[in-house]
């Protein structure tokens, strides 16, 4: 799982927006931003995840929680992105 | 999470001013103009043309401001696209990572511009029209084909689905067939949207700007014809988007329900303190910025001065420079305690446009608040 090409990441102002940089069929009526945590497994999609479960090692490295939590979470993360057709 | 965008500018509005950063930045690219509007202070002066920049100086400096944290940029003129590096300049703009507007007069929409910006989207593409005939045109551009050309830009890019907004500018010119204008905005499916506010020139471009600025009462009748126009239009066609706006403004109530964290409550007051004790009740030179077709930083289109060169001074330094001056910028006491200024929003920018000075009252806005307030009794 990966985030498609064409979209970066900034953090500005105290916020985590996501920007599409044109050339790109993505469509956000509005602007995309992340929670603190939310970025966090962001930039491990840029790089690339084999499945939800690295995105779970990932959260419960950063945050004091349980490995269920963190697979509902990231799951759910994940489920938004596609939902938005922002992976690939 | 997808946020409505005003309310996150706001948010994000409060974080900038509070720690001075450069949020938002419009870039004058050029003071050409295939347009020879006689209310423009600027576009085609001669001194103007040979100080534009390259494309790669644009960039260096958007890099610059971007790196201190813009997010948001306009690209304005002059007519943008009449500059042959324009698309090395946009599209560079947008590989940075920002939200990019464009400003045209829609004239110079080609077949082959409008496939760009179905490629390469701004978020937002506004357009002025300066009438709603070639009598119109030709009175207020001195081109009656311009009409034309107007029309057709707005065809390509509706044939291309691509999003835009249009608004006019209220002078003498334009007012001769505001109506008209304004029924034209409506038919779009747009609402009506313009300036009044012509200020005195900046350059030495040959137009006697001023004559075109509509006195207070002037204004007054052309406003009042405005609403007239959109009444009829709405009593022959209905008003349309109702139910598109009632759902925007669901979430934009909804969107403004979700509290503020402390960190951006802290923000807020920061900003809200900040203002309370400086001339600017706006962003400018706090967390919005202004680079004018020679480079030169200030704090927005209506104050040129003080400036800081860009292409001599980094952005950080140059933007700290000018906070610096904003700050030390006296308020008009008589614009401070006046009980119009609600209706007036007095800006120091044009109070020095207009005096000389920005501690002085300017009578022309005087009278503009004074004929605002009768108009709403």
């Amino acid at each position: 799982m990966k985030i498609k090409d064409g979209l970066m990441l900034r953090e500005v102002a105290g916020q985590w927006v996501v920007v599409p940089l044109g050339d790109n069929v993505i469509e956000i009526n509005g602007i995309v931003t992340l929670s603190a945590s939310a970025a966090i497994l962001w930039k491990e999609l840029e790089k690339g995840v084999d499945s939800p479960d690295s995105l779970a090692d990932v959260l419960c490295a950063e945050y004091a929680i349980d490995r269920e939590t963190a697979l509902a979470d990231s799951g759910e993360f994940v489920k938004e992105l596609e939902s938005k057709g922002l992976l690939e | 999470m997808i946020q409505t965008f005003q309310v996150l500018i706001d948010r994000m509005t409060y974080h900038a001013d509070a720690n001075r950063i450069p949020l938002t930045g419009s870039f004058e690219l050029t003071a050409r103009c295939n347009l020879h509007c006689g209310m423009c202070f600027i576009c085609n002066a001669p001194e103007a043309r040979k100080s534009e920049l390259s494309a790669a100086q644009w960039l260096d400096i958007m890099t610059q401001a971007r790196d201190e944290g813009m997010l948001f940029a306009l690209l304005t003129g002059g007519e943008v696209f009449v500059l042959d590096n324009f698309w090395d300049i946009y599209t560079g703009a947008k590989r940075l990572g920002l939200y990019i507007t464009i400003n045209s007069n829609g004239t110079t929409i080609t077949p082959e511009i409008a496939d760009m910006l179905v490629r390469y989207p701004p978020v937002r593409l506004t357009i002025t029209i300066y009438g709603a005939s070639e009598e119109g045109y030709r009175r207020v551009t001195g081109s009656g084909d311009a009409y034309r050309k107007m029309l057709r830009g707005l065809e390509l890019l509706e044939e291309r689905g691509i999003e835009y907004r249009l608004r006019t500018t209220l002078t003498k010119d334009t007012s001769v067939e505001i109506g008209e204008i304004t029924k034209l905005i409506l038919s779009y499916g747009q609402q009506m949207s313009y300036t009044n506010y012509i200020m005195p020139g900046v350059l030495d471009n040959g137009n006697d700007v001023l004559s075109q600025r509509l006195s207070p009462e002037e204004a007054a009748i052309a406003t009042k014809q405005i609403h007239r126009a959109i009444q009829e239009y709405y009593d022959e066609h209905g008003r349309p988007g109702v139910e598109e706006y009632r759902r925007f403004l669901e979430k934009y109530n909804a969107d403004r329900q979700i509290p503020l964290d402390p960190e951006q409550e802290r923000m807020h007051k920061i900003s809200l303190d900040r203002r309370k004790n400086t001339a600017f009740y706006c962003q400018a030179g706090r967390s919005h910025f202004w680079v004018s077709y020679n480079g030169r930083l200030s704090i927005c289109g209506l104050s040129r001065e003080p400036s800081v060169d860009l292409l001599k001074t980094p952005f950080r330094s140059a933007f700290d420079e000018l906070g610096k001056a904003v700050e030390e910028i006296p308020l008009c006491e008589d614009c401070k305690s006046c009980e119009h200024r609600y209706v007036c929003s007095p800006c120091p920018a044009k109070l020095y446009g207009e005096t000389g000075r920005y501690d002085q009252k300017a009578e022309y806005l005087c009278s503009f608040a004074e004929s605002n307030l009768m108009l709403r009794e």
